[in-house]
């Protein structure tokens, strides 16, 4: 059994230890980050991702002045798994029917395709509290935006949904047995 | 007990001192007597005078990393043509307005540049002062789709055949024509770049912009700029950006704030007022002797803010 100073002596040591270790990650600067890059957006990249953010922010506070400002009257959705383009008011039942709690926007790059019109592409993540359990979806979106006067206004948007990494797993892959 | 609670107490502080952001606690200064000293509180007061001062809480972090210290040199490599190529800036009148802006009497040491002086790391501060060192050519030696990697290269090559110097403290800007494009996003998701890269042995920082006349809507702020060249004015804007941060966060891990935004990523597409209006050739910097649209800068001080000139006024817009 250790005598009282020798276990002193041992917390001394572990906390001198633990305290010096602090302070030598604490003075250790960032991993220097070689390969990687630090870009200027371009000025539509700021600008649609401001109103990409702003959208989905209606979406949460079921704000649809906010959307009226940003979709245009003949807006529609467009997606793979329906036949027909979902129209701008059965858009926004279906988006507020889900409560959406965070979203992510990811590789967000902007076409101008002429002055008026820029196509505006992004991976979306979203993740919605179904019945109190959290249900993630990651989508490639594609918005069409036009310009009248001053204000730009999305008139489509084209939906698909990203393959899951983990579906790739379970896909069948050739033996050589056949 | 009471050495283990002193000693607790001790590590306490430790974290403390760790947990800080303004680590001028742990800087020496000069005392005169050949030693250094703690830099004293009272220098806490004066966020841009007091040298050697890594000052935070100002809505940009620092993370240990370097900045540039001294008058950082800047090398350009007009790559693609920059003679007659298909827009009518890709020409020497654009070569030579940058000349001009990176020469010593354009940002070099201006109000404008000096707002980097408020960067710092634990030995050094941003002074401000760069300067134009060294300008090459090079006729499209990586095609006309350059990736990143072949940037790089652009870069690289420049250095190993001795074109350029191989320095440390110089900013390697690689400026392409408008044919040539640089294919993981120029355009569509940013106008310009910088990172390093370990180049002949080397830290080497590098950064790419393009000719904006490529993309005007995307890359320009005007299409009726100051100099009649909405090309170069819209590189300069871009060109300042890039090295701004190349200045402040050289290798990627000094001074950024808590979403990944260095300090000019934090004003991009700002200029604050102008003279005349933005659209027809509207200009808030005065450089060289000429007018110039340029993205304000973020000030790290008096808690932070975009302003076209150190110590001015902090605009939103």
């Amino acid at each position: 059994m250790d005598c009282p100073s020798e276990r002193r002596l041992s917390i001394y040591r572990l906390l001198n230890g633990i305290g010096c270790l602090i302070l030598i990650v604490g003075m250790r600067p960032a991993a220097s980050q070689e390969g990687h890059r630090i870009v200027t957006r371009t000025r539509l990249q700021v600008l649609f991702s401001d109103m990409e953010n702003k959208w989905l922010n209606a979406i949460q506070t079921r704000d649809t002045n906010t959307l009226d400002g940003l979709q245009a009257e003949t807006f529609e959705v467009w997606s793979p798994s329906v036949a027909a383009p979902t129209p701008r008011e059965d858009s926004r039942k279906e988006a507020f029917s889900r409560k959406l709690i965070s979203f992510r926007l990811e590789q967000l790059a902007v076409r101008a395709v002429r002055d008026d019109v820029a196509v505006v592409s992004f991976v979306l993540q979203q993740s919605f509290d179904i019945a109190g359990k959290a249900q993630n979806e990651k989508q490639f979106v594609v918005d069409v935006w036009e310009k009248k006067g001053d204000v730009w206004k999305c008139t489509d948007r084209y939906i698909s949904d990203v393959p899951q990494p983990n579906r790739a797993t379970n896909e069948v892959k050739p033996d050589g047995k056949q | 007990m009471r050495k283990v609670l002193s000693l607790a107490l001790l590590l306490a502080s430790f974290c403390y001192l760790n947990a800080q952001t303004t680590r001028k606690g742990l800087q020496l200064v000069p005392s005169g007597k050949g030693y250094g000293v703690p830099a004293s509180d009272d220098s806490q007061t004066n966020d841009i005078v007091n040298p050697y001062t890594v000052h935070t809480g100002n809505g940009i972090n620092y993370h240990n990393g370097p900045v540039m210290p001294g008058t950082v040199n800047v090398y350009f490599i007009w790559y693609g043509n920059w003679v007659n190529g298909p827009k009518p800036s890709d020409t020497q009148t654009t070569v030579n307005l940058m000349n001009m802006l990176f020469g010593s009497s354009g940002l070099n040491g201006s109000g404008y540049e000096k707002i980097n002086s408020t960067y710092g790391d634990n030995t050094h501060d941003v002074t401000g002062n760069l300067v134009l060192t060294q300008s090459i050519t090079d006729s499209y030696s990586q095609g006309t789709r350059l990736s990143d990697n072949k940037v790089k290269s652009v870069v690289s090559r420049a250095i190993s055949n001795g074109s350029l110097p191989k320095d440390t403290n110089g900013i390697y800007f690689v400026l392409t024509s408008s044919d040539v494009n640089e294919t993981s996003g120029f355009c569509t998701r940013y106008c310009g770049w910088h990172t390093h890269a370990t180049i002949s042995g080397s830290d080497i920082k590098y950064s790419f912009v393009g000719n904006p006349d490529r993309c005007s809507s995307a890359c320009e702020a005007q299409t009726i700029s100051p100099n009649g060249d909405s090309g170069a004015d819209g590189m300069a804007s871009i060109m300042a950006h890039e090295s701004e941060e190349a200045i402040s966060d050289p290798d990627l891990n000094a001074w950024y704030d808590n979403t990944g935004q260095e300090n000019a990523d934090k004003c991009a597409w700002k200029f604050g007022p102008t003279t005349g209006t933005i659209g027809n050739g509207g200009y808030n910097e005065t450089l060289a002797g000429l007018h110039w649209l340029i993205q304000m800068n973020w000030e790290n001080a008096r808690k932070g803010g975009c302003d076209q000139t150190l110590g001015g006024t902090f605009y939103n817009n």
